[in-house]
C-alpha cells in the first residue's frame, strides 16, 4: 500500500512538473507571440490603424509555430496510443510498446 | 428470443445509453471556457466536439477490455469473466453489469439536471462497485489492488480525483498569471482575437482526448457482456459494430451539448477572458494527456473544472464564485457513493424479482426516472440560445429560474434549494457505502 501511494505521489509530482512547463509554457509562449504583434503600439494615437512591425511579426509566427506544433505533439500521442506506439524524445518518433 | 439475450441486449443498450451521458456530461470539459469566451458559437463548439469525439473513439484500438478490473473483480487479469458468474448465459454478471449501468445514468442525469459538472467515469465505476457490493459482498470489490502498483477504487479513483484538481488549479493559475503579464500593455484587438484562436487547439485536442479515454471503458463493457453470455469469445478485441455504435453514441451525446454544465463551467464558476480560458484549456489538455502518457488514470471533469478555478485564482481582481465551486466539490465528493447506492439498490430490485423480468424492472426504472428529469429540466430550458446568459449570483444561476421563482438575495441559503433535498440522502448514502 505505501509503496503504492508514494508511486502516485511521485506521479502526481512528475505530471504536476512537466503540465507546468507545457500547460502554462505554451500559454505563456502564445501571449509572447500577441505581445509581439502589439508591439510599438504605445504611443500610437488611432490603434485601429496599427500595424504590426515585420520583426515583431516574424518573432510572433515563431511563437504561434512553436504552439502549434506542441499541439500536433498532442494529437501525436493521442494517435500512437491508440495504436499502441508511444512517442519518444529521440529518432525514430515512434516506438512499440 | 431466449431470456439471457434479451438481458444481454438490455446490457448492450443501457450501455450505448450511457455512453450517450458520458458524452453530454463531458462536452463542458472541452468547450465550456470557449463557448464562454466566444472562440467558438456554442453549436460550432459541440458540433465540433462531437467530430473529435468520433474520430477519438475510433483511434483506441488497443483494447479496454480489462476496464471493470480497476474497481471490481468479475473478470480475471486477461479479460475473461469470473467463471463462477457464467451460470445461465452469465445472467449473475450481466445483471451486476446493468445495475452498475442504470445506477450511473440515474446519478449522470440527476448531476445534469443540477447543471453540476461531476465525473462520467466515477459514477460508472461507483455503479459498478455498488452492483458488486451487492451481487458479491465487499470481497467482490478492488479497494486497493495487490499494493504494488496504484490500482483499485483508491489507487485509480479516490486518491486521482483528490489530486488532479489541485494540480489543475496550480498550472492554471501560474499559467494565467503568466499570459497576464506578457501581454499587460498588449492592445484588445490582438489580445482577444489571438487568444481565441490559442483555444481553439487546445479545445480540440481535449475533446480528442475525451473520445479515445471514454469511450473505449463502453466498449469493454459491451465486450465484457458478450463474453459472458457467450456471443464473443476473442479478449483481444472489441467486435467493430460494438466499437462504431459506441463511438456514435458519445458522438451524439456530445453533440446534443450539456449546456447546464456547460453553462455552469463557463459562466458559474469565473467570469472568463479569452487569456483565461486559453491558459485553462492548455493545463488541461496538459494534465489530462501527460498523466494518461503515464498511465494515471483520471477524470477529465476534475482536471477541467481545477483549471477553470486555477485560471480565476491565477488573474488579479477575477472574482471566483465559491458557492458554485463548493456544489461542485460536494457532487464530486458524492459523485461515487451516490451512484453505487444506486447501482446496489437496482441489483437487489433485479435480483429479488429475478430473472428476464427483474432486468425488464431495472431498465423501466432507469427510463421512468431519466423520462421525469428530462420533463423536470424543460422548466428551466438551457440551450444554445441562452447558455451564455449572464450568471444571476444571486440565485441558482444555472437553472435561470423564470422570474416568478427568481430567489431572495438576501437569503444566504436560497439557490441551495435542489442541493438542500440532496444532501440529506447523500449522507445517508455515503453512511451505507462506508
Amino acid at each position: 500500500m505505501m509503496h503504492a501511494l508514494i508511486q502516485l505521489l511521485e506521479g502526481g509530482g512528475e505530471v504536476l512538473i512537466f503540465s507546468l512547463i507545457l500547460g502554462a509554457g505554451l500559454p505563456t509562449l502564445f501571449a509572447a507571440g500577441v505581445w509581439a504583434l502589439s508591439f510599438g503600439a504605445k504611443g500610437v494615437d488611432d490603434v485601429a490603424e496599427h500595424r504590426p512591425h515585420l520583426i515583431a511579426k516574424i518573432f510572433a509566427g515563431l511563437c504561434f509555430a512553436g504552439v502549434v506544433l506542441a499541439i500536433l505533439g498532442g494529437i501525436f500521442i493521442i494517435v500512437g496510443h491508440g495504436f499502441g506506439v508511444t512517442l519518444q524524445a529521440g529518432w525514430p518518433l515512434f516506438v512499440s510498446k | 428470443m431466449p431470456s439471457e439475450l434479451v438481458i444481454l441486449s438490455l446490457v448492450v443498450v443501457t450501455a450505448l445509453l450511457f455512453d450517450f451521458t458520458n458524452g453530454f456530461h463531458d462536452t463542458a470539459n472541452a468547450m465550456a471556457t470557449s463557448i464562454a469566451t466566444k472562440a467558438f458559437k456554442p453549436k460550432t463548439a459541440v458540433t465540433l466536439s462531437a467530430i473529435l469525439n468520433l474520430i477519438g473513439a475510433f483511434l483506441s484500438v488497443e483494447v479496454a477490455l480489462t476496464v471493470t478490473n480497476s474497481v471490481v473483480n468479475i473478470q480475471d487479469a486477461s479479460g475473461a469473466p469470473r467463471p463462477e458468474l457464467l451460470q445461465d448465459g452469465g445472467q449473475a454478471l450481466l445483471l451486476i453489469v446493468l445495475a452498475g449501468l442504470v445506477g450511473a445514468i440515474v446519478w449522470n442525469l440527476l448531476t445534469w439536471l443540477l447543471g453540476l459538472p461531476s465525473s462520467s467515469s466515477h459514477a460508472l465505476f461507483g455503479g459498478l462497485v455498488g452492483a458488486t457490493m451487492a451481487g458479491l459482498g465487499t470481497a467482490g470489490v478492488n479497494w486497493l489492488g495487490d499494493g504494488t502498483k496504484p490500482d483499485g477504487v483508491v489507487g485509480k479513483v479516490v486518491i486521482p480525483a483528490l489530486m488532479s484538481p489541485a494540480i489543475a488549479i496550480v498550472v492554471a493559475g501560474v499559467g494565467t498569471m503568466l499570459v497576464h503579464k506578457v501581454t499587460k500593455h498588449v492592445l484588445a484587438k490582438y489580445r482577444d482575437t489571438g487568444f481565441r484562436w490559442g483555444q481553439i487547439g487546445s479545445a480540440s485536442l481535449v475533446a480528442l482526448a475525451h473520445g479515445t479515454n471514454d469511450a473505449q471503458k463502453t466498449m469493454g463493457i459491451i465486450t465484457l457482456a458478450l463474453i459472458a453470455s457467450g456471443q464473443w469469445t476473442d479478449l483481444h478485441q472489441v467486435p467493430f459494430w460494438v466499437k462504431l455504435a459506441c463511438a456514435l453514441a458519445i458522438a451524439l451525446g456530445t453533440y446534443s451539448g450539456g449546456w447546464r454544465i456547460i453553462r455552469t463551467m463557463g459562466k458559474g464558476l469565473v467570469e472568463l477572458t479569452p487569456p483565461q480560458g486559453m491558459a485553462a484549456e492548455f493545463s488541461t489538455a496538459s494534465v489530462v494527456l501527460i498523466s494518461s502518457h503515464m498511465g494515471f488514470a483520471l477524470s477529465t471533469t476534475h482536471v477541467a473544472t481545477g483549471s477553470i478555478l486555477g485560471s480565476g485564482l491565477g488573474k488579479k481582481g477575477a472574482k471566483v464564485n465559491w458557492r458554485v465551486a463548493g456544489r461542485m466539490v460536494v457532487a464530486w465528493g458524492i459523485t461515487l457513493p451516490a451512484s453505487a447506492l444506486m447501482g446496489a439498490l437496482m441489483w437487489f430490485i433485479g435480483h429479488s424479482v429475478g430473472g428476464l423480468f427483474g432486468a425488464m424492472i431495472i431498465t423501466m426504472i432507469m427510463v421512468a426516472v431519466s423520462a421525469w428529469m428530462y420533463r423536470h429540466s424543460l422548466r428551466t430550458r438551457i440551450d444554445k440560445n441562452n447558455v451564455n446568459a449572464d450568471w444571476s449570483d444571486n440565485g441558482k444561476g444555472a437553472s435561470l429560474q423564470p422570474a416568478a421563482s427568481i430567489p431572495d438575495p438576501t437569503h444566504p441559503r436560497e439557490g441551495f434549494a435542489d442541493l438542500k433535498e440532496l444532501e440529506p440522502q447523500s449522507e445517508r448514502e455515503l453512511a451505507e457505502v462506508s
